[in-house]
């Protein structure tokens, strides 16, 4: 019995640990399109895929279309850069990710625009490509025709090639830059990724070490060794069980003291795509229909 | 007793074990706030910008809606007169006075906006239909600028608050403050919405 009641305290005490629960469920990041909603055919999943990875190789710049099934109670624009920051789309030093959000439930559409694009895919040009491309098939029902136009024209202004209705070219120079920013990115991303994934592991089990001593000894001093022993262990496993969970959630903060778990270099294969550590700041257009 | 010094001595060690690892965590959460409050700063400004080719954009199709349009402009040049002291975080009343000088422009925004709907020309002007949406996509950039702020604010304040910051707070940090944060207001935090 008094085991027991030890138990629940040390439960209490690891619920504490665990407060900054979050509140959205996010999808997984399945792939640079992500379909929830099932609204497009394997075959146009498949034409998005490869124009969008073949966009990141030419820019670095990271898309990812999204159709959700709903937006749990938020605005689509705390939705939108919530889920951006949360896949962390985009080259971590350049913040150059693009979501196109599509919610079909709440009729809402929304193109979010990383820090470092806000300059290129304006939230006039999001909105020109919202109004133009997207809200008038989304009216007409054709929601596939809606995505895959406003993702074309997303692309055609992050290759510089956009020519939006009545209104002047909108060019992109910084080509060889941006391949060479890429080559250093993945190339400081693979040195510093690996270690920085286990330091956290380390410091998991440093502090779950230390938190089950401090509990053995406390208990040892008041009760039976086995008993001691026994808590130790459970604090043990209670703390790294915590830890991981806290570690998972929490990444759509802005700044995140203890160092994010970003994959730290994109990836240009086809399969296990990735976010590259981009953040988001509110920059884009919404439309509804 | 001597068991009792032991224990205490385990316990003793172990407080110093749990207290070495966050004793840089006040100062970098410091840092934390303060790039997050440039960042509200930095947008707020951005809207207080855009606001006078708005205003003259609507001018030219809505010249009698003068009242809306002096009531903005007050506003704006209200807040661009506001001298930002460096200790408003830590001051309450400066705190609050800028918080209600932005809510005013931002009321009288979308006070604007919503006069403007009685003009169809004005609505499909190319020039207007973009100040518009540079607007609206500012105003986000403002709420989650300022969720950041309040985010950051609140690690911060809660590190100073509770065990281990507490004490390293006593023992190296004691001359930082703990900072005002935004109170959300739902009515005047909305952002101005515009259907078409």
């Amino acid at each position: 019995m008094r085991l027991l009641s030890r138990l629940g305290i040390l439960l209490v005490l690891i619920g504490f640990l665990n407060l900054n629960a979050q509140e959205i469920h996010f999808p997984s990041l399945s792939g640079r399109v992500v379909d929830e909603a099932n609204i497009l055919t394997g075959a146009q999943k498949k034409q998005l895929t490869d124009q969008l990875q073949t966009l990141e190789k030419q820019t670095s710049d990271q898309v990812v279309v999204v159709t959700l099934k709903s937006l749990q109670g938020n605005t689509i624009e705390v939705f939108g850069f919530r889920l951006g920051r949360h896949w962390q789309i985009g080259q971590k030093e350049k913040n150059n990710g693009v979501l196109l959000i599509v919610a079909p439930k709440e009729r809402k559409v929304r193109i979010e625009v990383g820090y470092g694009l806000e300059g290129i895919l304006t939230d006039g040009l999001s909105k020109m490509i919202i109004d133009n491309d997207i809200v008038p098939s989304f009216k007409k029902g054709n929601m596939q025709e809606g995505i895959m136009k406003g993702t074309k024209s997303i692309l055609e202004v992050l290759q510089g090639q956009y020519v939006p209705p009545k209104k002047n070219n909108v060019s992109r120079t910084d080509k060889g830059a941006v391949s060479f920013g890429v080559g250093v990115a993945v190339f400081f991303g693979l040195l510093f990724a690996a270690p920085l994934f286990n330091s956290i592991i380390n410091n998991m089990l440093l502090i779950s070490i230390v938190n089950s001593i401090i509990v053995f000894f406390t208990f040892v001093g008041v009760g039976p060794l086995g008993e001691a022993f026994a808590m130790g262990v459970f604090m043990f496993f209670g703390s790294i069980v915590t830890m991981m969970s806290k570690y998972q959630v929490g990444s759509d903060s802005w700044y995140s003291p203890n160092g994010s778990f970003s994959s730290g270099s994109s990836s240009f294969g086809s399969s296990g795509f990735s976010g590259g550590g981009g953040s988001f700041g509110g920059g884009g257009a919404s439309g509804s229909w | 007793m001597r068991n009792v010094g032991i224990v205490i001595a385990v316990i003793l060690i172990a407080l110093l074990v749990v207290m070495i690892p966050s004793i840089n965590n006040i100062p970098k959460y410091d840092e934390a706030v303060k790039a997050s409050w440039s960042q509200v700063l930095n947008q707020y400004k951005r809207r207080s910008d855009l606001v006078p080719n708005l205003v003259s954009t609507v001018k030219g199709y809505a010249a009698h809606e003068e009242k809306v349009l002096v009531e903005v402009t007050k506003a704006r040049s209200a807040v661009a007169q506001m001298t930002i002291s460096k200790d408003i975080l830590n001051d309450k009343a400066a705190f609050a006075q800028f918080q209600s000088k932005q809510n005013e422009l931002s009321s009288a925004l979308s006070r604007l906006l919503v006069t403007v709907e009685k003009y169809p020309d004005l609505k499909a002007n190319q020039n207007f239909v973009m100040l518009q949406s540079q607007l609206e996509g500012t105003e986000n950039r403002i709420s989650v600028a300022r969720r950041d702020y309040i985010q950051a604010v609140q690690i911060y304040n809660t590190e100073l608050r509770t065990f281990p910051g507490r004490l390293w707070h006593m023992m190296l940090y004691s001359d930082m403050k703990l900072y005002e944060t935004f109170s959300v207001d739902e009515a005047t935090q909305r952002v101005p919405e515009v259907n078409f």
